[in-house]
């Protein structure tokens, strides 16, 4: 007895808490369903004069909508049966929400892939006419790539006229897939620059220009070779420094190093025999270089060097 | 006819001093030390050994000697001039935990203790005649 009467006032406490609630939810409801009916009786006479046809649109967007359309039927009903005191077990219409449900889930992957074209398809039909940064058309005129296939077909057809066929299967012609790069005539230009650069650089002419330049003269502390060592030694010194690590440097490049100084490798550039040819207009590097004519000089000299050996000296002693 | 006072002296002579620069000062708050790169002056002599380099350092930072570490020192073609590295910790215990053991075998502060290599080898070769347990046994007899 005295649990019944507190479930009551238990009861009624929550009733006078939920009253104004409730009371307000229907003032909302009111409004609400004002704003739907007008909505859908402007949608209701679209359909009537058939202003949205979707016979042209995206089936995808045909089912969705129709599958919301079922699945809002199948509610209400169920709501009025609920609102009725009636029992919603086992009713048809259940198994109906549950297969639209179903599809509606199984199409929103499908409507997120499409997202960016759908997007794109409604703003085109919302402006009624196609943006001006549409990337679509910014695709290549395919007509205008002219295939090779089409000039060899041309220039076969010209061949054929002047050659018989034995001929042309004789000489072997090169498929023209594409453009053959051909350098022969920058290679040759090249290597000429490179030979007058190099005369015009070496040791040998430059003192001989010192002579009559009224610059200054500049001694510049660089030997070509050397920089490479110096260089290398620097970097390994800054490396050292920065790690507080001593590198164990190899043999071979402590002694490549210290070696840089020596005439050996810097024989050819200070002794070498420079021709001035490379200067001359009509130089051509790849032609080989002429002999020098032998002068008297030379032949005097030679003559002294072939007496030198053994045999030289017994003809010596011969003669006195 | 005149005696040059160097000459007379017949050991080595450190007389000329030499002048201990520092380079590319860091304080590494990680390890809890200073490290640097050293500069050795040192006209008409030899290199200048590390012991005396870690008192010149020790000076220059106010430190004992103990916790000053150098390495590395090589000197320059011709002589005169040598560079190498240096670390003072901030206390022994951070140089006893931090420095690697044979720079900490150099200063003094830690003994390793190494049998003698030919009875290393003589232990090993011994071992090889044992197997499995046996092994073991023989391992730990002559451990000692």
């Amino acid at each position: 007895m005295v649990e019944d009467q507190k479930q009551e006032v238990g009861s009624s406490a929550t009733i006078a808490s939920d009253l104004p609630k409730g009371v307000a939810l229907l003032a909302d409801l009111a409004t609400n369903l004002n704003n739907a009916t007008a909505t859908f009786d402007v949608l209701a006479e679209k359909i009537k004069n058939g202003e949205l046809n979707s016979a042209k649109g995206l089936s995808l967007l045909e089912l969705k909508n129709q599958s919301f359309l079922t699945y809002m039927a199948n509610l209400v009903y169920l709501t009025l049966r609920k609102l009725k005191g009636l029992k919603i077990e086992k009713d048809s219409s259940i198994d109906r929400l549950v297969e639209a449900r179903v599809v509606l889930e199984r199409i929103r992957p499908l409507e997120d892939k499409l997202k960016y074209q759908i997007d794109k398809h409604v703003k085109t039909a919302a402006d009624g006419v196609v943006s001006a940064d549409d990337t679509l058309r910014l695709t290549g005129n395919l007509d205008n790539i002219v295939s090779s296939s089409d000039d060899d077909e041309e220039k076969e057809v010209t061949s054929k006229v002047k050659k018989t066929d034995d001929e042309e299967q004789k000489i072997y012609k090169i498929p023209k897939i594409t453009q053959a790069h051909y350098d022969g005539e920058a290679k040759k230009n090249e290597a000429k620059e490179k030979a007058r650069r190099r005369t015009l650089n070496s040791s040998m002419l430059r003192d001989a220009l010192l002579e009559h330049t009224e610059d200054p003269e500049v001694v510049y502390n660089n030997d070509v070779l050397k920089q490479r060592a110096i260089k290398k030694r620097r970097e390994l010194e800054v490396f050292e420094e920065e790690n507080m690590i001593r590198k164990v440097v190899s043999r071979r490049d402590k002694a490549a190093m210290r070696q840089m100084t020596t005439l050996g490798t810097m024989g050819s550039e200070i002794l070498g025999f420079n021709t001035m040819d490379a200067l001359q207009h009509d130089y051509d590097p790849s032609a080989p270089a002429a002999k020098r004519q032998k002068t008297g000089k030379s032949s005097k000299s030679k003559g002294k060097g072939k007496f030198k050996g053994k045999k030289g000296f017994k003809k010596q002693k011969h003669r006195f | 006819f005149c005696v040059d006072p160097k000459h007379e002296i017949m050991g080595k002579e450190s007389e000329t001093t030499a002048t201990v620069r520092t380079r590319k000062f860091l304080t590494n708050r990680l390890l809890n030390r200073k490290q640097m790169v050293v500069d050795v002056l040192h006209p008409d002599r030899a290199t200048v050994p590390k012991s005396e380099i870690k008192e010149k350092l020790a000076k220059m930072y106010k430190t004992t000697g103990d916790v000053v570490f150098c390495f590395g020192f090589r000197t320059a073609f011709g002589g005169g001039k040598s560079t190498g590295f240096a670390l003072i910790y901030d206390t022994l215990d951070y140089a006893k935990k931090i420095e690697p053991k044979y720079r900490l075998v150099r200063q003094g502060l830690l003994e390793v203790k190494k049998t003698a290599r030919k009875q290393r080898k003589e232990r090993k070769n011994r071992m090889k005649k044992a197997r499995g347990t046996a092994k073991a046994k023989l391992a730990a007899a002559t451990k000692k």
